[in-house]
């Protein structure tokens, strides 16, 4: 190595180091943090110091607990679920919209809203709107002479309630993805596509979307990350029963930390959430990764 | 199979905008020709209606025969070459170039002999299996004209292929284009703003300047006469030195300022006394000689190996003046010099209606 380039090193890192410091901080310590917390048994309200050492227990308890994996299926379960409508949604809805017509720009705005609303309150909206007795969904069934239904009260209709509801937050944030994605879409790459004949159907299909592919990677991913951290509008709906139909992962951590004081285990199960978070990104960015030197740039 | 082209009082207009303001073409089948004119002047516009991207406002497009003015792109037989390649990112170079041929069923052997042959055409066998990002400029644009040639269509259209080239790569690839249209046989119309393009490749050059042709005729015709002071002033490289003038009889020009006469290499049919503006072309200035009319103040002598470009101005008016001379000269700025003149390069346009008062039309097809 010579004196110039020791030197060039040394500058690169001089640039870098704020940011890998607040990186280190801000991301990698509490992650660590949450393992470490892992392998001790404390209970919040004691001082550290008394935390006793507790090796891989918290691990083996998880690991055998059902509750454990009937919360990890239903994470799956919800994941997948609310995902793939929220992108199949957000997708179409892109495309239908991302044309110039009059009046467009307005509806765009209206279908980014609901992601603009705190989860908290979007909880306590769809907790309103499926109460059996006064909600507005058994309203409009009524109408229809569909006897009410005590959507929040039986186990498959919760869950299918914690759907809707994400799906009504977070396809906007795919639909604003996509439609940015879009937008960035060479316009002659598609005016070449109607020269060989394509019709709007092969034009999206075989060159828009593998266009996007990379925008629609990373979306994927986020919403994945986000459906398996989801906690607080399950936490006004539903609180994760009944019984524990809607007692998705981080609802599990939750009681298991809070409700029965076992803070070494909550965190040994947030690790496990951490390294199916991990694998599923990666799954996802194989099939096309924005941050590696694309193929599907021109 | 070639076929014609056929453009009837074409126009387009965005809202209040007039961008094509009803033209007529008519290109041969196998013909090809160039587009040319400054930004704006509604050169892609046309082509863009041509290739069906485009609705026509008013007037009719015809190719072949056939009224395609609202028939879809795909259906026109026409294949686009577009400014910047348009090539599809995420697919190789073999499935860019046949994209077209897989959405009409063609059988499979049928697409690999076509694209086969288009890559041993234009030279990029080897490219086949690669990404457009993994091409350099000029290998984009062979896969954009194999994209093209797969297709087999009867005319095909360029926008401004070389312009996104270097200048060694356009020139080269300049020289590929015509070898190619003399293989193929197509018709082709090509866009450009180059008019080095347009002169090197065009059989007839159409020159549009805000939505109206100004003049359509071969590169000769063209250089030689053009029509009006737009296409004087268009046309040629350095380009046409015009000087306020007074025609002093129906063969001469006085220029005021300079205390100059210039005799016209043809009378015109015009009366004494009218105000014209004298064309002089670069190349039809010739340093000293026994009666030379001009003084030039050379400013700035640009030595371009062959030849020199001196720049600088009329003594006396003041007015803007180019030379082209001979390579060996090119000490001679901050000089004053002598000129004559070549009368085979003078022209004169009516200084008010911007005419060619000499007259253009020397072939049948000029306008």
């Amino acid at each position: 190595m010579t004196i110039d380039s020791r030197s060039n090193t040394r500058t690169a890192w001089f640039f870098v180091l704020p940011a890998v410091i607040i990186m280190f901080v801000a991301c990698l310590y509490p992650v660590l943090s949450a393992v470490r917390l892992g392998f001790y048994d404390w209970s919040m309200g004691t001082p550290w110091a008394q935390a006793k050492w507790s090796g891989w227990d918290s691990f083996e308890i998880v690991f055998t607990d059902p509750a454990m994996w009937r919360s990890l299926w239903t994470t799956l379960e919800f994941a997948a679920i609310s995902v793939s409508a929220e992108m199949f949604l957000g997708i179409a809805l892109a495309l239908a919209l991302e044309g110039h017509i009059r009046g467009m720009a307005f509806f765009r705005t209206l279908f980014i809203l609901p992601m603009m609303v705190a989860p908290i309150a979007v909880g306590l909206t769809w907790r309103y709107l499926f109460d059996a007795q006064f909600g507005l969904v058994n309203a409009v069934l009524a109408v229809f002479d569909i006897a009410a239904k005590g959507w929040l009260a039986d186990e498959t209709l919760a869950f299918a309630a914690i759907i809707v509801s994400d799906i009504w937050q977070w396809t906007p944030f795919v639909f604003i993805m996509v439609i940015a994605g879009l937008a960035g879409v060479d316009s002659t790459v598609l005016e070449a596509a109607r020269i060989d004949g394509a019709r709007w159907w092969t034009i999206t299909r075989r060159v828009k979307l593998p266009m996007i592919a990379h925008v629609l990677a990373i979306t994927l991913v986020m919403r994945l990350i986000d459906a398996f951290r989801v906690l607080e509008v399950i936490y006004v709906l539903t609180f994760g029963g009944p019984g524990d139909s809607t007692e998705v992962l981080s609802m599990h951590i939750y009681k298991t930390a809070f409700i029965g004081q076992k803070l070494g285990a909550a965190s040994a199960i947030s690790v496990l959430l951490l390294v199916v978070v991990m694998f599923l990104t990666w799954l996802a960015l194989l099939m096309s990764n924005p941050l590696a030197d694309g193929e599907n740039g021109q | 199979m070639s076929a014609g082209v056929e453009l009837i009082k074409v126009s387009k207009r965005f809202g209040n905008n007039t961008i094509v303001d009803g033209i007529d073409l008519d290109a041969a089948a196998g013909e090809f020709i160039v587009l040319v004119g400054a930004s704006g002047c509604g050169k892609s516009t046309t082509l863009r209606m041509i290739a069906g991207l485009e609705a026509v406002s008013e007037g009719r497009i015809l190719i072949g025969g056939r009224d395609v003015t609202v028939v879809r792109p795909d259906q026109r037989d026409i294949a686009m070459v577009f400014q910047n390649y348009a090539l599809y990112p995420h697919m190789s170079v073999a499935e860019n170039m046949s994209f077209a041929l897989t959405l009409t069923r063609t059988p499979k052997d049928e697409i690999a002999r076509r694209v086969g042959e288009a890559a041993r055409i234009l030279g990029i066998e080897n490219l086949l299996d690669r990404k457009p990002k993994a091409l350099s400029g000029g290998q984009r644009q062979r896969v954009a004209m194999g994209r093209a040639i797969v297709r087999e269509p009867s005319v095909f259209l360029f926008d401004e292929p070389l312009s996104n080239l270097d200048a060694k790569l356009r020139a080269q690839m300049r020289v590929e284009l015509a070898l190619l249209h003399r293989r193929l046989g197509k018709t082709t119309i090509y866009v450009t703003h180059d008019q080095v393009e347009a002169m090197t490749l065009a059989e007839r050059i159409v020159i549009l300047d805000r939505g109206v042709i100004q003049q359509t005729g071969t590169p000769t015709e063209v250089f030689n006469r053009p029509r009006n002071l737009f296409v004087a002033g268009f046309i040629g490289s350095p380009a046409m030195n015009l000087f306020r003038g007074t025609l002093a009889a129906s063969d001469t020009v006085e220029l005021p300022g300079a205390g100059a006469r210039i005799r016209l290499p043809q009378a015109v049919n015009a009366a004494a006394g009218k105000p014209v503006m004298l064309g002089i072309r670069p190349q039809g200035l010739l340093l000293g000689g026994a009666d030379a009319p001009l003084r030039m103040q050379v400013k700035v002598a640009e030595f371009l190996g062959t030849e020199t470009v001196l720049n600088g101005v009329l003594k006396g008016s003041g007015e803007a003046l180019t030379a082209s001379v001979s390579g060996e000269h090119g000490g001679l700025a901050e000089h004053e010099i002598d000129l004559s003149i070549n009368p085979a390069h003078v022209h004169v346009f009516d200084a008010d209606t911007g005419l060619n008062l000499i007259g253009t039309q020397s072939k049948r097809d000029s306008t």
